[in-house]
């Protein structure tokens, strides 16, 4: 009797079918490994980088899985012990990890929903947090915050929040409120502050700027100055045409007033 | 009148005037040169670069005019003022102007590189379609005429073909390509955009087309500009949908 048809101790199968058992173990991996380079080939134009790896590493993963049960179906061992403990375990370590699976499943969403994309400038409004996405994993996403901080949030908490995309559209509004004094020529004020858009050459001359009296408040009649940019440059656009606005209106002698109170004094 | 797009090998220096730009090349050292542009006598751009023969090669052409503010965007949207009112089933051609940018490029065997690149008009942008799903494009005016009618280094001539398929009156009020299907023609210094034509489908959807050949005889194309976009240009196409080359389909009306 040669060695492969000898039983091993204490077990129910022969060192040949121990083996093959490997080698259908060794097979899975390798096909697994193929089938992930090949789904990168197909995914990698379809979907984005992330939720591409996501889907290869299931497939991965699940290819191994399918070949070890497969080769210890062959040794010929019994999974109804193993099914039940596993259901058992599978319970505790449900409610252990309902966090960790939470995430997951709302990765999974991100990449399927895409309410954001690596690069894109965001604003997580309840939690106040503002930054630009890095990096969208299985559990969490990495963003890094305007003032230079790497966060990292749970996926099942950006899946749930209320999320502003700021690049997500080509072009932005920016809006501002100026104030002049009541002694002042609203007319020219409106002209000024228009002559200012339609001099930077970053503000879209359509949809076409818009300077209306919005308000006439305690100290100032209020302008509401609304124009558009690109979304890329918004934040800079909005910087240069705040002090435009004013430098152009003091070179029109324009005044923009300090807060006022008239006080009467009783004899 | 002294052409100025154009070659140049340089040993001792170079100055060249365009309205009120001012661009000069100096030597500093044996092989060290200073690249400066000067708009108004005040120095803009400044750019130091080295040559091992002792002599430096640089190129002066019209470019696309998307370098200038910043590169914000890749398309064109001219403006026609007056617009153009075409019967059905009618053809008519007409000159326009479109803005172009002026680039400066170090020149060598194995590639070139673009220095500096300039616009003597006042750049505006505006977006075509829905701040949701439009594009931002640089604006330009231009007059309709049957001549020739360009400021000189700050425009280019279009010899538009309209062209009414559709069973309905049609009025153009703008058009709008992409920068990097557009290729540049020179005579002299006269900037000449390649022969193209806009097509009103029967569906009353414009087309641009972009033909890829010179709209006249003995133009020459800008022989360096059009490589430093070619590189990206493919990737930008892909991205963005217009894979059909030389040809604009304006979704957004026109």
């Amino acid at each position: 009797m040669n060695w492969i048809e000898t039983t091993i101790p204490g077990l129910n199968f022969t060192a040949g079918q121990l083996v093959f058992a490997l080698i259908v173990i060794v097979a899975g991996i390798l096909l697994g490994k193929l089938a992930k380079m090949t789904s990168n080939k197909i995914l990698s134009s379809v979907m984005s980088e992330n939720a591409s790896n996501l889907v290869q590493r299931i497939i991965y993963y699940s290819m191994i899985i399918v070949a070890t049960l497969a080769a210890l179906s062959y040794l010929g061992i019994d999974f109804t012990g193993a099914l039940l403990a596993g259901g058992i375990l599978g319970i505790v370590i449900g409610f252990a990890t309902q966090s960790v699976v939470a995430n997951l499943i709302s990765g999974i969403f991100l990449q399927i929903d895409k309410p954001v994309s690596i690069g894109d400038p965001i604003g997580i409004i309840d939690e106040h947090l503002y930054g630009v996405i890095l990096e969208i994993n299985i559990l969490s996403t990495s963003i890094r915050t305007f003032d230079g901080v790497n966060l990292r949030i749970p996926n099942e908490k950006l899946f749930t929040s209320k999320i502003h995309n700021y690049s997500k559209y080509v072009a932005r509004r920016v809006v501002i409120t100026v104030g002049i004094a009541y002694k002042e020529d609203i007319q020219k004020a409106k002209d000024l502050i228009l002559k200012t858009l339609n001099e930077n050459s970053l503000i879209l001359a359509e949809p076409a700027p818009l300077v209306y009296v919005d308000e006439l408040a305690d100290s100032s009649v209020n302008f509401s100055v609304r124009a558009w940019a690109p979304s890329t440059i918004w934040f800079t656009v909005r910087t240069q045409v705040v002090q435009q606005i004013k430098n152009m209106l003091d070179e029109g002698g324009v005044e923009i007033p300090f807060p006022q109170r008239v006080i009467w004094q009783g004899e | 009148m002294k052409k100025k797009f154009g070659q140049y090998t340089i040993k001792d220096g170079l100055s060249i005037s365009f309205k009120d730009e001012q661009i000069t090349l100096e030597n500093i050292s044996g092989d060290s040169y200073i690249y400066r542009r000067k708009h108004m006598g005040k120095t803009t751009s400044k750019t130091i670069f080295s040559s091992k023969k002792g002599e430096i090669k640089i190129a002066i052409y019209p470019v696309r005019p998307i370098q200038m503010p910043r590169q914000l965007a890749h398309n064109i949207m001219i403006k026609l003022d007056p617009p153009v009112a075409l019967p059905p089933n009618s053809h008519i051609t007409h000159h326009l102007t479109m803005p172009i940018e002026i680039g400066v490029f170090t020149i060598s065997k194995k590639n070139n590189y673009m220095v500096d690149a300039f616009s003597l008009s006042f750049p505006k942008y505006t977006l075509y379609g829905q701040p949701n799903m439009g594009y931002i494009c640089r604006l330009h005016y231009s007059s309709i005429s049957s001549e020739e009618k360009t400021m000189q280094y700050e425009e280019a001539t279009i010899m538009m073909k309209f062209q009414n398929k559709s069973p309905n009156w049609a009025t153009i009020n703008k058009i709008v390509m992409d920068a990097y299907e557009v290729d540049l023609y020179l005579d002299g210094d006269a900037v000449y955009l390649e022969d193209s034509n806009l097509v009103i489908g029967e569906d009353d959807v414009a087309s641009l087309f972009l033909n890829n050949k010179s709209p006249l005889r003995g133009l020459k194309e800008v022989p360096v500009a059009a490589e430093t976009v070619k590189k990206f240009r493919r990737g930008i196409l892909e991205r963005t949908g217009f894979g059909v080359t030389g040809k604009f389909i304006m979704e957004h009306g026109y």
